[in-house]
């Protein structure tokens, strides 16, 4: 066991949780919920006086997958206002945030380092890919293509992903789940307006017909001229202090459409985003709209499940995808004069899988591959008006995988799960990925699991060749990057309503691929760095009230350290989280949700202290669930408190000075939603 | 920052309830999952139940099968024997064939698998009593928080079924068509 770093203002003693841990599971045997085994051998007449409780009580928040998962509902979104996955992972134990208004990087237990492009997080929607093959990036801001009013739930799978999934799952999965066409049973629209004068519509229609088909189709659009932001780093004289307005604009619309029969389901997205470069990343004209980033991606996702006999499944798959990127640079190019430049890059893919599900009593068994082919990875960099290229790289590339898993059920009350998934990608040695879990259920109410995975990353396509003169170096002999993670997991159940989960962990990185800048060359290069190693304890708790209230608090408390033990950047040693969900009066329900993150180090620069304070940010949002009227009205505040705090940045050439940006001011926004 | 507290103040709290959970006695009586109840309840009417003669055929295994909703923790039953034969677990979709018990679950209702058993030497198990009158043999009930099982005679004897006595004494509700 580690040691924790407790400070007397998180009050929790460190002594009192060792005592708690010691204890429980002596606990387990003890209980009054009985073992199968012993009502097994109960006469009927003694069955008929045992006392029966919901066993799906007891899975609603905890799952005895092999494997340490979170899932947030649909329920939960309406009820804390989500509008972007960031916002709903952000109540995740473990998970935080840093945004430099254009995307949303995620934190995973204290490891975020500014200038990652959330490639070490494998981000799906109903289990297609949704990282793109440029940077690998997962999309969880408002540039992720599905709205989120679409979603029925968000699984998150904290560690290793890559036995089953392959590449980018080193951090977690998260698995976007779409509702059914049959949810909607109709026509629903809505509407929002907020801060900024955002507005925001969707139109949605879905059904489930006559012969079993299942259809959804919906679209989404929304528009934010945003509002003034202030950046103290870049105020000069002239420049009206480091403000701006009008760049923080945010504007996005998306298709989706899924339809399902039988064993045969159909899905695809198209969405395009326009985000306002108010930050003016890469030493753009500061207060001036013309910079802007746009991402634009689709996907087409075809799959076949069939029952081949009692114990045996198929599902066979095929897709497509495509990325666009443009980054519209207009940089000062003295005098007054300015430079339009025009940053692109595009990707497309498509592929395959093949999975065999057997189940052989005792044992369930896995057998898959996968195959991906990615027959445009383009990156292009040149001035508007010029011929001359400054970046030119067009590459394709491969990847596949084979993969197995074994899930063991050895008794009632312990399980075993073993999986291997070997990978092979272009310009890559061959990569396997064990993962190994044993999950033993000591007693209904008391869960405990033991977790070992092992992932990788391949450098992605803009660390590997993008080549800026003067800049940026490639880097063709970059190596994958790779993670192994221990884990254990306790869920204990006081009580049907009350949850208590620990979670202790620790995880080491391998060759991670950070950019630097090169000794030989003076420019910037991605490199394989040293190790990075990770240890941290979580626990949560959750309860439900009688009166349909729910709990759900979590503290961690992490350390992600290099080599040399010296704490990474953007790793908060602490965290907490805090969501309540209380139903007030006519089945109106109040959401209030608080969040605190530790201080931070920041890179260092001359004049700035290398490092930003903790804060905490309170979100609260009122809802008035669908009536019979077919009307849903809620309202969110987030940052309730209009607190001023600040992130690490990412290292900018174009703005050397930048060590941290301004978070998100107060927001707030109105939504309408009605049902035909 | 007084939500930290609150927060802190309830961990702490839940830290306290449970090492005294944890050093303390225990309630009496005893309490099990709804599934676990019900896989225990379908264990026992085995032991009453008596096949027709030939079925299962010499030497074979008592095949008890479930729907994919049936929620019952039957994984526990699995290889334990039941006069003297072992039993066997499988999982149905469509075709009832081969099975000898065939346990249903709440999301089951009106269900064609329910039919294409009736008249078959087996034994259906199902939620909620209206299962008696859809034709299923033995229904299971939650009444007062303890679960409580009935029986349709009529059901049993299409399917040749012969239910013992003294599992009969023990059930809630009879129905039988036939006496009506």
């Amino acid at each position: 066991m580690f040691t924790l770093p407790f400070r007397p203002v998180w009050g929790v003693k460190p002594l009192l949780l060792a005592g708690c841990l010691a204890v429980l599971p002596a606990f387990g045997n003890t209980t009054e919920l009985a073992r199968s085994d012993e009502l097994l051998q109960m006469s009927l007449e003694q069955l008929l006086d045992v006392a029966v409780v919901s066993a799906s009580k007891y899975s609603q928040s905890v799952s005895d997958a092999p494997a340490s998962m979170t899932v947030v509902t649909a329920e939960d979104i309406r009820s804390f206002g989500y509008r972007t996955l960031a916002e709903a992972l952000s109540a995740v134990r473990g998970f935080y945030f840093t945004s430099d208004r254009i995307y949303q990087y995620a934190g995973v237990r204290g490891f975020s380092p500014p200038g990652d492009f959330n490639d070490r997080l494998l981000v799906m929607v109903d289990g297609h890919r949704i990282n793109d093959n440029i940077l690998d990036t997962g999309f969880l801001g408002t540039d992720f293509p599905v709205d989120m009013d679409l979603v029925e739930r968000v699984e998150v799978i904290r560690g290793p992903g890559s036995s089953l999934y392959g590449g980018n799952a080193l951090l977690g999965v998260i698995n976007v789940v779409t509702k059914k066409g049959e949810a909607f049973g109709g026509t629903e629209g809505a509407l929002a307006v907020g801060r900024n004068n955002l507005d925001k519509e969707r139109l949605s229609w879905g059904q489930k017909l006559e012969n079993g088909a299942d259809l959804l189709l919906s679209a989404s659009k929304m528009r934010t001229p945003g509002g003034e932001v202030a950046f103290p780093d870049l105020a000069a004289p002239g420049n009206n202090g480091g403000r701006t307005r009008g760049t923080d604009f945010d504007h996005n619309a998306s298709v989706f459409g899924k339809f399902s029969l039988d064993g045969l389901s159909l899905e695809g997205a198209w969405s395009r985003r326009d985000k306002g470069n108010a930050a003016g990343l890469t030493g753009t004209v500061l207060n001036d709209p013309a910079s802007y980033y746009r991402d634009e991606m689709a996907f087409l996702d075809a799959r076949y499940r069939t029952r081949l006999n009692e114990r045996a499944e198929v599902e066979s798959r095929v897709f497509v995808g495509s990325y666009d990127y443009l980054g519209n640079f207009l940089y000062p190019a003295g005098g007054g004069a300015t430079t339009l430049n025009l940053d692109t890059a595009h990707g497309r893919w498509w592929g395959g899988e093949l999975k065999w599900l057997q189940d052989l009593g005792r044992h369930r068994l896995t057998l898959g591959l996968e195959a991906q082919q990615n027959w445009r990875q383009e990156q292009l960099n040149q001035d508007a008006g010029s011929a001359l290229l400054n970046v030119n790289e067009a590459h394709s590339s491969r990847r596949g995988g084979v993969y197995v898993q074994d899930d063991y059920r050895y008794s009632e009350t312990l399980s075993f799960s073993a999986g291997l998934r070997h990978d092979t990608s272009s310009g890559a040695d061959a990569l396997s990925s064990p993962r190994l879990a044993a999950v033993w259920r000591a007693n209904p109410a008391t869960l405990l699991k033991l977790l070992y995975g092992s992932a990788f990353r391949v450098p992605n396509s803009y660390e590997l060749f993008y080549s800026y003169p003067g800049q940026q170096l490639a880097n063709p002999a970059l190596k994958p990057e790779r993670i192994s993670t221990w884990e254990t997991t306790l869920d204990h159940y006081l009580n049907p309503d009350l949850r208590l989960s620990l979670a202790a962990y620790q995880y080491k990185m391998y060759n991670q691929i950070s950019q630097v800048t090169d000794a030989a060359s003076g420019l910037l290069q991605y490199q394989n760095q040293g190790d990075i190693t990770g240890r941290g304890f979580e626990a949560e708790t959750e309860k439900q009230f009688a009166n349909g209230s729910r709990l759900r608090g979590s503290l961690s408390w992490e350390k992600a350290a290099d080599v040399n033990g010296q704490v990474l950047q953007n790793a908060p040693r602490r965290l907490a989280k805090l969501n309540f969900s209380w139903p007030v009066v006519f089945g109106w329900r109040l959401g209030l949700e608080g969040q605190a993150i530790g201080e931070r180090l920041t890179a260092s620069a001359a004049g700035t202290s290398g490092r930003v304070p903790g804060y905490g940010l309170v979100n609260l949002s009122l809802l008035r669930p669908m009536a019979a009227d077919g009307w849903e009205v809620s309202a969110t505040v987030r940052n309730l408190f209009d607190r001023q705090v600040s992130d690490p940045a990412a290292s900018d050439l174009g703005v050397a000075a930048r060590t941290e940006l301004p978070g998100e001011r107060l927001d707030w926004r109105l939504k309408l939603l009605r049902r035909f | 920052m007084s939500w930290i507290t609150g927060k802190i103040r309830l961990f702490r709290a839940s830290c306290y309830v449970l090492c005294l959970c944890a050093g303390g006695a225990l309630a009496a009586g005893t309490e099990g999952t709804d599934a676990q109840v019900k896989a225990a309840f379908v264990f026992n009417f085995m032991r009453y139940v008596d096949w027709p003669e030939g079925v299962p055929g010499p030497a074979e295994p008592l095949v008890v099968c479930q729907t994919r909703s049936a929620n019952a923790a039957l994984g526990a039953i699995e290889g334990r024997q039941v006069k003297g034969r072992e039993l066997r677990l499988r999982q149905v979709e469509n075709d009832p064939a081969g099975c000898h018990v065939l346990v249903f679950g709440e999301g089951d209702a009106g269900s064609p698998l329910l039919r294409r058993a009736q008249g078959r030497p087996i034994l259906t198990v199902g939620e909620g009593w209206a299962f008696l009158d859809e034709g299923g043999v033995i229904a299971l009930a939650v009444v007062d928080g303890k679960m409580a099982f009935g029986a349709n005679l009529e059901s049993a004897r299409r399917s040749s079924l012969r239910l013992g006595s003294q599992m009969l004494k023990l059930a809630r509700r009879i129905v039988d068509a036939s006496v009506r």
